[in-house]
């Protein structure tokens, strides 16, 4: 229930199409597009295997990303907190 | 010194070592029910990251994940994504449940129904729904658990008591300590789960040669098991789904929401669970070795493929290192069996016994009944971990799949002002009867759903009715709607959050 004084930055509104593509190419392609194809192995492993670990790393780094952008949201303040004496962000 | 000897004495650390733990988060404790169900919210990050991996990861994760790469060769490996959907679902929904829980006192997951919609009933539904779900959920680790002491001990142990040790050690420090034993446990459990997971994975490998030469070879004897099998997407979609969602609305994870200490907590915990998820490689690993090890399920232990790994280790593995592994398995065990003994305990404590039983309890006598009632469901879990066997990932996803329904009644009151107490409790009513009739009554479901998708049929049943019985029933009170309007505002603009 997001107050409409409070909408979603274009930042956050970017991680999280980047977090559902990424788990959109986890989850299709590999049951609709190469279920049955074992080549080409990649470092070892059949192709299913390696490119959701191709995958995981996609994710790792965007959900890195998030968290060093504060998902997108606009960062706590310290220093508004002490002048409002309270916890408000900016 | 003799490999009974050696088994007896791991065994025995592994067992010792909770219960020093336990007392000695006794003694951190205050005599107030919110200390010893939620850590009077002051769980640390370190603490929570592990507390929540390793209740996250349970003997589903340590042993029927092998059993399944080994049946069905890939299928499993959607658990990477999932447990990164896992932790996304921890910062986007935990969170705000965190929050509302922190600034209206709740302490189980029914109190927040009470609240968000105002309903008593819609409460006492969840209640019952968690309880009913967990119960086969916590057989499993017992089951998973037992067999993991039995085969580390080299059979000396035997099935039935390698359960009951299991089950006291567990009773005495959660007993004892409360939540916060449980999460100075889960540090040492985490650890462990994660790198024997991961050793456990490379061991087996190269006792085939590594994982290449490995990954050549089952192609080569089982054409086929490097591949997705035909028809089975939807099966790989519903446990992507099901798996992390059921499990995500555990009582045992929602105790885990209210006991975080700060908010920064939930911002860095999908990178770390999603760092963590890589340990499925050596499941993924054990699994698909074992193929060419054993490639006839009926030579594992009791047949049983999610034995695949004690097999394995027991017929391979120096002793030492089997051991090891296999206490290793237990502690995944452990970590989840203490959790949702704790927190079923909780739910009857606080949503039951409070309100209908006996109202004037002191803080003391909350926490006795909370000891009690742990004691009693873990009996009851004993109790069915004889005498009801089955696959462990196929009872954990039967419970998952009852879990998962309390997600979009949950998500509503989040995220949609419209929806309603009669939305909520009519779509969960129809997820549940949908997961009966597929689960007990033999009815197939329709459709692509027919193969593995019924609980995530049942889920979608779930959303269109909430949706549509929400839509056409009276809104939530205005007075209620204002103040959680309110309490919403503040959650987005941050205040009193960090």
């Amino acid at each position: 229930m997001r107050p409409n004084d409070a909408k979603m930055s274009g930042k956050a509104k970017l991680i999280w199409i980047l977090l559902l593509i990424g788990f959109a190419c986890m989850e299709f392609p590999g049951v609709f597009f190469f279920k049955d194809k074992a080549e080409p192995y990649i470092f070892g492993f059949p192709f299913i295997y390696a490119f959701n670990l191709i995958m995981w790393a996609y994710m790792v780094v965007v959900i890195l990303y998030a968290y060093m952008s504060n998902w997108g949201e606009p960062k706590f303040d310290e220093n508004k907190k002490d002048e409002n004496g309270g916890g408000a962000a900016e | 010194m003799t490999q009974n000897t050696i088994a007896l004495c791991v065994i025995a650390f592994f067992m010792i070592f909770p219960l020093v733990i336990g007392f000695a988060a006794r003694n951190k404790s205050t005599a107030t029910s919110e200390d010893y169900f939620i850590q009077s919210r002051a769980m640390g990050g370190i603490a929570v990251f592990f507390s929540v991996a390793a209740t996250w990861w349970s003997a589903f994760a340590f042993l029927g994940s092998n059993g399944y790469f080994y049946t069905t060769g890939p299928m499993y490996w959607t658990a990477i994504a999932w447990n990164i959907f896992f932790g996304v679902m921890y910062f986007g929904v935990g969170k705000k449940i965190w929050y509302m829980g922190k600034i209206n006192n709740y302490v189980t997951a029914t109190d927040f129904f009470k609240h968000q919609y105002g309903s008593t009933k819609l409460g006492n539904f969840v209640a019952i729904i968690m309880i009913v779900c967990t119960v086969p959920y916590l057989q499993i680790q017992l089951s998973g658990g037992a067999y993991l002491i039995q085969v580390a001990s080299g059979e000396m142990i035997p099935f039935a008591v390698a359960a009951m040790l299991f089950y006291v050690v567990i009773i005495i420090y959660v007993w004892a300590g409360g939540i916060r034993a449980i999460a100075w446990c889960d540090i040492f459990y985490g650890v462990l789960l994660f790198f024997g997971m991961v050793f456990a994975g490379f061991y087996v490998a190269s006792l085939v040669g590594g994982p290449a030469e490995m990954f050549r070879q089952v192609e080569a004897m089982f054409p086929g098991q490097t591949t997705l099998a035909e028809g089975k997407w939807m099966n790989w979609l519903a446990m992507f789904i099901i798996t992390p969602v059921g499990s995500f609305m555990g009582p045992q994870l929602w105790a885990r929401f209210y006991s975080v200490k700060s908010a920064k907590t939930f911002d860095v915990m999908p990178f770390l669970l999603a760092v963590a998820a890589i340990a499925y490689v050596g499941s993924m690993l054990t699994g698909n070795a074992g193929k060419l090890l054993y490639p006839d399920v009926t030579e594992l232990i009791n047949g049983n493929a999610d034995y695949i790994l004690p097999t394995v280790l027991f017929n391979y593995a120096p002793f030492v290192i089997g051991s090891v592994l296999m206490a290793c398995g237990a502690a995944a065990a452990m970590s989840t069996a203490n959790a949702q003994v704790l927190s079923l305990s909780t739910v009857y404590t606080m949503d039951f016994h409070r309100h209908y039983i006996n109202k004037n309890l002191s803080e003391h006598q909350l926490i006795w009944v909370g000891r009690w009632a742990i004691l009693i469901f873990s009996a009851a879990a004993y109790i069915m971990c004889l005498f009801v066997p089955g696959l462990l990932v196929t009872i954990g996803l039967v419970a998952l799949g009852g879990t998962a329904q309390v997600m979009i009644p949950t998500c509503g009151a989040l995220f949609w002002k419209r929806s309603t107490v009669a939305g909520a409790a009519s779509g969960m009513a129809v997820g549940l009867l949908m997961q009966i009739l597929f689960t007990f009554c033999n009815v197939t479901p329709p459709g692509p759903f027919a193969s593995g998708g019924g609980a995530l049929l049942a889920l979608i049943c779930n959303i269109v009715v909430f949706i549509i019985v929400s839509c056409v029933t009276k809104p939530r009170p205005e007075k209620l709607m204002n103040e959680l309007k309110q309490q919403y505002a503040d959650y987005y603009h941050q205040v009193d959050m960090y």
